[in-house]
């Protein structure tokens, strides 16, 4: 070869290696003309049915923690629903006393956050008892449950009104003379050796407890926990009077709760509250007017197991989901849109109704309800939850339990000036049942 | 050598069409030829050059000259444009094409070797469904690349005057990659991926024979391929954007992929400067059914008729214009299966030229394609392209012996 050829011969080469390596081409195109008969297709799947129950969990952490509510009210399917408030008060501000010194009065002032369940044109009665025993939490717990209370040894003052919660938010009145003078002695008595001050008052007074009672129909009432305060009225008999006053306020907001109770429950759910076998009872919303309940505070919370999805195990051999979604109408009846809950998360429960673990969305983060307005027509209103990769993991499994079910539970910003209370439509009702969605991609296999 | 053929089989590998079409069956079918057939209208069967290598016909490889090898080094480009009623999008692309390279290894025995592609596939196809039992629609994305090889060794005998007899033995072999991405709004997104590997031998046949009739030297020239059955595996594996794998096949026997049985007659007229050729080919397609990389589309017999002519003004001696060889025909040809019953078909006319590089027979071969095809009715894609091949065909005196050393 000439020295002209092995140049050409590698130029070549070179040439031939730097193009089939690297080639070059233009950029993928795009065309969206359907005109490929593909062997996969997506197809929507809605007949699967749901069934929706009540159940009810003998205790749940209180909620409303900052909100004192006290009353009863009446819902749609659930019966009464009752609350009563405890709390611990401070220490008086100051116990500094004089043998000039004297008793005057003793007030409590309230203020209503303006939330209230049933009607406020009607007479009602605030009644405040004193609590006989410590109040402690159970366990060494952060929390109280709706289902704690405690004994009360007498009633310290009644207030009867007319509640105005937003016209006159805030309340002033007076309350035993007798308590007040008891007090009164005890800052007396403190004031001489103030030493374990706090101490002595925990023993002294353990805590109050306020109750509500309408004339006529069930109310219910909120007010403000930091608000609430006992104010202790004395005066100096001096040539110029000279007033005192010393105020006691919730020393631990983390030491108020609400003790809820439903009573007046429909037949079929007084199984419920059956001790032992309560708990891991469902109640199938066909039962309950074709509606499930979820009351919070009360422990009724609804299930929705999937009996039917087993026969779709067959199906994920020759494909996948894409999409699972929840559909949940509200009982329209139940609520009004403005006060719907914005959103709830949804986590899976066991045959014997015990919390797991969370159901997860296609994203794997935790299913969320996500309310879907609809103005026009109320009814159509929904909430939509993802639960794609739930579906997924049920079907992935050789052997599905019937009673395998999911349960709706609130969210962590709800709004503590509304007492939640939504039901929701069975798969019997007639229109806007709830049910489950799938979108199922078939993948062709070969040689099928 | 063997860095070239690493480098053409690389190139394979890469995108060398962009033709939606080949979205179906093993892609578009490629010719085997010098970029001078391809600039006759893909014509030549009945050739036997002996200043290029011919390997449309390996009974074309006993006219080779006895005192040279033949080495042909090929690049191919296109520039296109596809469009539906609604869209266009142009493309291009530019890769190795084919190797090839030959020498008489006795007065009535030549051979050589290369290797070409036999289909190409790249595409990317957006399509918007429906979901079955809903309003609501998916995507669907529908991607390819790929497409089959051909090695093959040509072998061409002399047993009687002006007839040759020429066995093409070639290991066809590739892999078809096809994915399907399929997503739907707030759901996850599935990948149905799938590789469709095949290889086999196969035996083409060829024959040229060659007369005088007064100063026209006629021939006539065919080749010939049976059906063969090729082996092929396939792969599929289904993931989706968020676990990853759901599914997996790992090479599983496909049956039913064929080469059909295929003809190509041809003849051709040499007198004076110029050189007429016309070739006609027929594949029974209709015969042959491949697995699920024929969805929706039917196989049907095909045929292509190309004709064209070559003309070489100069000598060796002449000025370098002068030793310039032009050639140009025309092409049509019906496609190798129908789409929504629509028969497809595309024509092309063809131009090239080729540009000396010493005296002693090197010669850059260059060729231009346009080719028209598909049509935009019944949703349909309608092609077109600009087709352009680079053949570097050097031809080297090895197989002198000098009188005196």
């Amino acid at each position: 070869m000439s020295k002209t050829n092995r140049r050409l011969s590698a130029l070549l080469m070179a040439l031939a290696a730097l193009v089939g390596w690297h080639g070059c081409s233009s950029d993928d195109f795009r065309m969206s003309e359907t005109f490929i008969n593909s062997g996969t297709y997506v197809e929507c799947v809605d007949s699967v049915t749901l069934n929706l129950s009540t159940f009810k969990l003998d205790s749940v952490v209180t909620s409303h923690q900052g909100i004192v509510w006290a009353g009863a009210f009446e819902k749609k399917g659930l019966g009464t629903f009752n609350s009563e408030s405890y709390f611990k008060l401070s220490e008086p501000s100051t116990y500094g006393w004089t043998k000039n010194e004297r008793y005057d009065s003793i007030t409590v002032t309230i203020y209503h956050t303006g939330g209230y369940e049933g009607d406020t044109v009607q007479d009602a009665t605030l009644t405040i008892e004193r609590v006989s025993q410590q109040i402690v939490k159970t366990d060494g717990q952060t929390y109280f449950y709706n289902n704690d209370c405690y004994p009360t040894s007498d009633t310290l003052g009644t207030y009867t009104y007319r509640p105005q919660p937003h016209a006159k938010p805030k309340r002033v009145f007076r309350i035993s003379d007798d308590f007040g003078q008891e007090l009164f002695e005890f800052i007396h008595t403190t004031s001489v050796n103030t030493s374990n001050s706090a101490d002595k008052f925990k023993q002294y007074l353990h805590g109050l407890k306020f109750s509500l009672k309408a004339h006529s129909t069930p109310l219910m009432l909120a007010y403000k926990s930091d608000s609430i305060s006992l104010r202790l009225h004395t005066h100096y008999n001096y040539s110029t009077p000279l007033r005192v006053t010393r105020q006691l306020t919730i020393s631990d907001k983390g030491y108020q709760f609400n003790n809820t109770w439903t009573s007046n429950v429909p037949e079929a759910l007084q199984v419920l509250d059956q001790e032992d076998v309560g708990v891991s009872r469902r109640i199938p919303a066909a039962l309950t007017d074709s509606c499930t309940l979820m009351m919070e505070g009360a422990g009724y919370y609804t299930a929705i197991s999937f009996p039917s999805l087993g026969y779709l195990l067959p199906y994920i051999n020759y494909g996948h989901f894409l999409r699972a979604e929840l559909l949940i109408y509200p009982d329209v009846e139940s609520y009004s849109l403005h006060r719907l809950p914005s959103t709830f998360y949804l986590t899976r429960l066991n045959r014997e109704n015990a919390t797991s673990t969370p159901v997860y969305n296609s994203m794997r983060g935790q299913a969320s309800a996500t309310l879907v307005r609809n103005a026009d027509n109320v009814e159509g209103t929904y909430y939509y939850v993802d639960v794609t990769y739930f579906i997924n993991t049920l079907l992935s499994q050789e052997y599905l339990d019937e009673k395998e079910a999911v349960v709706l539970t609130w969210g962590t910003a709800m709004d503590p000036t509304n007492f939640y209370c939504l039901r929701f439509n069975g798969e019997n009702k007639k229109r806007y049942k709830s049910k489950l969605r799938l979108y199922y991609y078939n993948y062709d296999k070969e040689g099928n | 050598m063997l860095t070239l053929l690493c480098a053409a089989t690389a190139a394979h590998a890469q995108k060398s069409t962009a033709s939606p079409y080949s979205i179906f069956g093993y892609g578009t079918l490629a010719n085997k030829e010098d970029a001078v057939s391809t600039g006759m209208g893909h014509s030549g069967v009945a050739l036997a050059p002996n200043s290029w290598l011919n390997s449309k016909n390996p009974a074309a490889y006993g006219n080779l000259d006895s005192l040279s090898f033949y080495f042909n080094l090929q690049f191919k480009g296109f520039y296109g444009n596809e469009e539906t009623r609604k869209y266009s999008q142009s493309t291009y692309s530019a890769n190795i094409d084919a190797i090839a390279m030959g020498f008489r290894v006795t007065r009535w025995w030549g051979a050589g070797l290369g290797f070409s592609p036999y289909s190409h596939v790249g595409y990317r196809i957006d399509e918007v469904r429906g979901v079955i039992g809903s309003n609501e629609t998916y995507t669907l994305i529908h991607e390819g690349s790929g497409g089959l090889s051909q090695a093959y060794i040509n072998n061409a005998f002399t047993p009687l005057r002006g007839l040759t007899l020429g066995i093409s033995t070639s290991v066809i072999w590739g892999a078809i990659k096809r994915r399907e991405t399929a997503s739907i709004t707030y759901g996850e997104v599935i990948y149905n991926d799938k590789k469709y590997t095949v290889n086999n031998m196969l035996f083409e046949y060829g024959l040229q024979y060659g007369l005088n009739i007064g100063k026209t030297h006629l021939r006539i020239g065919g080749v010939y391929n049976a059906k063969t059955r090729l082996e092929a595996a396939y792969d599929q594996n289904v993931s989706n954007n968020v676990d990853g794998d759901l599914f997996h096949d790992d090479e599983s026997r496909v049956g039913k992929f064929y080469v059909p049985q295929a003809f190509t007659a041809g003849i051709a007229a040499l007198r004076g400067n110029w050189t007429l050729a016309a070739d006609y080919k027929w594949y029974q397609w209709s015969d042959v059914r491949n697995g699920k990389t024929t969805e929706s589309i039917e196989f049907r017999d095909c045929w292509s008729v190309g004709a064209g002519a070559h003309y070489a003004p100069g000598r060796v001696d002449d000025s370098y214009f002068k030793r310039l060889k032009y050639s140009f025909g025309g092409y049509y040809a019906t496609n190798y299966f129908k789409v929504k019953g629509v028969e497809l078909d595309n024509y092309s006319i063809t131009a090239g030229i080729s540009f000396p590089v010493r005296k002693w027979g090197d010669y850059i071969n260059v060729s231009y394609e346009f080719n028209h095809g598909g049509t935009t009715s019944n949703s349909l894609i309608k092609e077109t392209y600009h087709n352009f091949k680079i053949g570097l065909n050097i031809r080297e005196i090895w197989f002198m012996k000098s009188q005196f050393d």
